[in-house]
């Protein structure tokens, strides 16, 4: 488990950071009452990282 | 009350009682009903509907009834602002082992010292402000907590290497610049609703002596999410161009320079009707 955490950071370290990011936010939203908030995510966030683990999967 | 409060006064927390600890279960218990006014009934538009947390003035404490968690407001405040250095620690760490130390610091101090200026301006033309944090940055006057620019310095790496991924390192840097400053836009449309918003007020909007905003979107003024975009795009392109076509010490001449003309483009976009 932690070598994979750790592979997945070695190679994506960034979009984990992004998505930890939202993840963040969303928590802090739920936490002041506010919890549709990180669902705003799902149409301005996760577009960014599908389109980014395609691309990691695609060799250039 | 609420006058101490909106105006960022954070008294000393103190530990809820036996007595508020069952009105919160009370709360979790009734969903969406309105609590006592007596003891939570000054923040603006609290009575409509707050199913998962709830907000004591009288002992500045968050209390939020989310998995049965208890944490005071300035706990969750200092926690934010000792998280933010904490992630610029991570992406710097990361961006020293991948990048090598020139590309690294020129990217992290480029971005502070572009983001804490601007900032800086916006604050003295009273388009924001920044109330009870623990560390700001130049330390008089108390304008823009260092946390601000730190958080700033983490972003654009991290959105700048992801735009690489998608559209390749070889893509031109206005495309990778624009890409950049959508992603932040992105993510801030999540965090700056809840962070800027009641209880926590991070950062404030209105005030006193501040200059009111025309158009605003999930509470939040469109001007911050439209400079999110120019300044994480701008700096982004100016990296790009900067490692493209410089070398060894012209690199930080030329940072200076787009330093300066990003400071004057700021003023000027500031001073807009927004």
């Amino acid at each position: 488990m932690v070598k994979l955490v750790r592979r997945v950071l070695a190679a994506h370290f960034e979009a984990v950071f992004y998505v930890y990011l939202w993840a963040n936010a969303s928590l802090l939203a739920v936490m002041v009452g506010r919890p549709w908030l990180g669902a705003i995510g799902l149409v301005t966030v996760l577009p960014f990282v599908i389109l980014y683990r395609r691309t990691a999967r695609t060799p250039r | 009350m609420a006058n101490r409060v909106s105006q960022g006064g954070l008294a000393p927390s103190s530990q809820p009682t036996a007595q508020h600890r069952a009105e919160l279960r009370a709360f979790r218990v009734c969903g969406k009903r309105a609590l006592d006014p007596t003891w939570a009934g000054w923040v603006p538009g609290w009575e409509q509907v707050r199913p998962l947390a709830a907000f004591s003035s009288e002992r500045h404490t968050l209390l939020i009834s989310f998995f049965s968690v208890l944490l005071p407001l300035p706990v969750v405040r200092r926690l934010y602002e000792a998280g933010i250095v904490l992630l610029f620690a991570v992406v710097a760490v990361r961006s020293w082992r991948t990048r090598g130390a020139g590309p690294t610091v020129r990217e992290l101090a480029f971005g502070f010292a572009l983001s804490q200026s601007v900032e800086l301006l916006a604050v003295q033309h009273g388009r924001y402000d920044y109330p009870d944090w623990l560390v700001y940055f130049p330390p008089h006057p108390e304008w823009v907590p260092l946390g601000v620019g730190l958080g700033w310095a983490a972003i654009v790496p991290v959105v700048m290497r992801m735009s690489e991924r998608i559209l390749g390192q070889a893509a031109p840097a206005a495309k990778l610049a624009a890409l950049d400053g959508a992603m932040a836009v992105g993510v801030d449309l999540v965090i700056d609703p809840a962070v800027s918003g009641e209880p926590l007020r991070m950062w404030t909007w209105r005030g006193e002596g501040m200059t009111p905003y025309r158009a605003w979107l999930l509470g939040v003024p469109v001007f911050n999410f439209v400079g999110w975009f120019l300044l994480v795009a701008a700096c982004g392109w100016q990296l790009r161009v900067v490692e493209r076509r410089s070398q060894g010490a012209q690199r930080w001449w030329r940072l200076g320079l787009f330093l300066a003309c990003d400071l004057i483009i700021a003023t000027v976009v500031m001073r807009l009707p927004w």
